[in-house]
């Protein structure tokens, strides 16, 4: 079954992605572009709330309470106004932020999980790929087929796990490289013993697991 | 300030309007309020059954004003029919509740400590206490002569927080009354009586909330502002419209007291000077509030204006325009 083994791979790959980038950056460029496309007049009406405040506060800095009360006081009434209307604006804008935040973390949360675990249930009991036979002791064969594929083949959850573990190694593995391309020279050598270290810890930690 | 649209510059709309139940007049101290809301309050009474006078200034002027001593019970005023006056300190009331409720121990100290832990409720408590005296009494209507400035209306900047407060208070009590009550039988308290302070607090909120309703509502209140024609007057008349507009409170008449109109041939300069500088504002005025306000114009008097009949004379400039002697 090549569609099943692709898909469980690309699905903890989504879900090893979007780690990777990390929630709060997701989610900052969501809500930028969420402002650019759905909301981008209330920004609009923020930005140009401002410029003509500051121009309206300019212009009360430089009248004379005292000679042009008048139109210092009528000055006066439209900053006061406009700042009580900036406020509600922003109120409004941040309310919606936590808003839309919440929506989309738990959108990402469904999006990254339930896929996952809805593979692994579905498929439950179809193997992935058959072992050659006596390739494992009976141990590793059982648990490789864990929970209820046929015996002998390797089980949905076994197959995500082993995949999930290879691509955070893969990426620990990118990260050194990396820091090898960008520093050759300066990089020391406890720099990379660091780096070794950490990848080899990352793999033991995720097979003893 | 030919404008044919221009408002007329008396206070006959304020007569006129027989729906209004309650008038404020306020304004910076010295700018001569007592006179002007007594003035008014000796027009009102020739259009109106009754008209009650209250001051809510703790340096009370009524009294020097009819020459006549007022107290806590509305009193006749002497020379008018069906004018009363009477003298109130907004914070003496509370101060004379709490004392009252200081009797049941322990919670009547805590009542105090609640009374004072929200600001502005001593000044909304002591309305309340007001609007409870008056509502019990027949007035066509009242004229308040307020403390100076508006801030004997604070508490109407927060009625949603003071609302709120007491309403949280009160559903408070009724979750934790039970918890309220042992405590205070373990501490010697009365018990029962923490009931009967909720009830006290729940009864205080449904006053505000009627109070703040029925100032809210353009029919029934109207605010008078009385300033004088100099800078600060101004500026603070400005910020008293400003704060009653966020507080919807309707005001649309301004008395501008205390105009100088020197004779022409008058020498003298200090008089001329002062004439200048007023008229200067007064223009300022007219520009900003032609507009929404009735704008009228009091001159200064050569005499004090006490006493009712020097007060009549006086009143009259509320409803007829002053016109200064042409020589």
């Amino acid at each position: 079954m090549p569609s099943l083994i692709l898909t469980a791979f690309l699905i903890v790959l989504v879900a090893q992605v979007v780690s990777w980038i990390g929630e709060s950056v997701l989610c900052d460029f969501a809500y930028a572009l969420y402002l650019r496309t759905i909301n981008s007049s209330l920004v609009r009406q923020q930005s140009r709330l401002k410029t003509e405040l500051l121009k309206t506060k300019q212009e009360l800095a430089k009248t004379s309470a005292q000679d042009q009360f008048a139109k210092w006081a009528k000055l006066r009434r439209s900053v006061d106004k406009m700042l009580s209307d900036l406020e509600k604006l922003n109120s409004k804008l941040s309310s919606g932020k936590t808003t839309f935040t919440i929506a989309f973390r738990v959108f990402l949360w469904i999006f990254v999980n339930i896929p996952q675990y809805g593979i692994a249930w579905r498929y439950r009991s179809k193997p992935v790929f058959w072992l050659p036979q006596g390739w494992f002791n009976p141990i590793v064969t059982w648990w490789l087929a864990f929970p209820f594929a046929p015996k002998g083949s390797v089980s949905v959850m076994t197959w995500t796990w082993a995949c999930k573990y290879v691509l955070q190694i893969s990426n620990e593995a990118v990260k050194v490289i990396i820091c090898e391309f960008l520093f050759p020279s300066s990089v020391s050598y406890a720099f990379v013993t660091q780096c070794l270290m950490n990848v080899f810890s990352a793999s033991v930690s995720s097979s003893a697991s | 300030m030919s404008d044919p649209e221009l408002l007329p510059p008396t206070l006959q709309n304020v007569l006129d309007q027989t729906t209004l139940r309650w008038i404020f007049c306020g304004g910076k101290g010295g700018v001569g309020k007592t006179t002007t809301s007594c003035s008014l309050a000796i027009q009102l009474s020739k259009v109106r059954k009754s008209v009650l006078l209250i001051s809510t200034d703790p340096a009370h002027n009524l009294s020097d004003a009819f020459g006549q001593k007022f107290g806590k019970d509305a009193t006749k005023v002497n020379g008018f029919e069906n004018l009363h006056a009477m003298e109130i300190d907004p914070t003496s009331a509370i101060q004379e509740m709490v004392e009252n409720s200081d009797q049941n121990g322990m919670m009547g100290s805590m009542m105090q400590d609640l009374a004072f832990a929200i600001p502005g409720v001593d000044e909304a408590m002591g309305f309340a206490e007001i609007m409870k005296h008056v509502k019990s009494m027949e007035y066509d209507v009242i004229v308040f002569d307020t403390a100076p400035t508006g801030h004997t209306l604070r508490f109407l900047s927060f009625p949603t927080v003071l609302e709120k407060a007491l309403g949280k208070l009160s559903s408070l009590g009724s979750r934790f009354g039970p918890m309220i009550n042992q405590m205070s039988s373990i501490m010697g308290g009365d018990a029962g009586s923490q009931e009967d302070m909720f009830a006290k607090l729940e009864s205080m909120r449904a006053i505000i909330t009627e109070v703040n309703s029925q100032f809210k509502d353009p029919e029934k209140t109207t605010f008078v502002c009385v300033c004088i024609s100099e800078f600060l007057s101004l500026y603070e008349t400005e910020r008293l419209v400003q704060e009653l507009t966020t507080y919807e409170i309707d005001t649309h008449n301004i008395v501008v007291n205390q105009l100088l109109f020197p004779k022409k041939n008058s020498n003298c300069e200090n008089c001329s000077v002062r004439h200048k500088m007023q008229q200067k504002y007064l223009n300022e005025a007219h520009e900003l509030y032609d507009e929404f306000f009735h704008i009228v114009l009091l001159p200064l008097m050569t005499d004090e204006v006490r006493g009712p009949e020097k007060l009549t004379e006086f009143s009259k400039m509320l409803v007829e325009p002053y016109v200064p002697p042409q020589d």
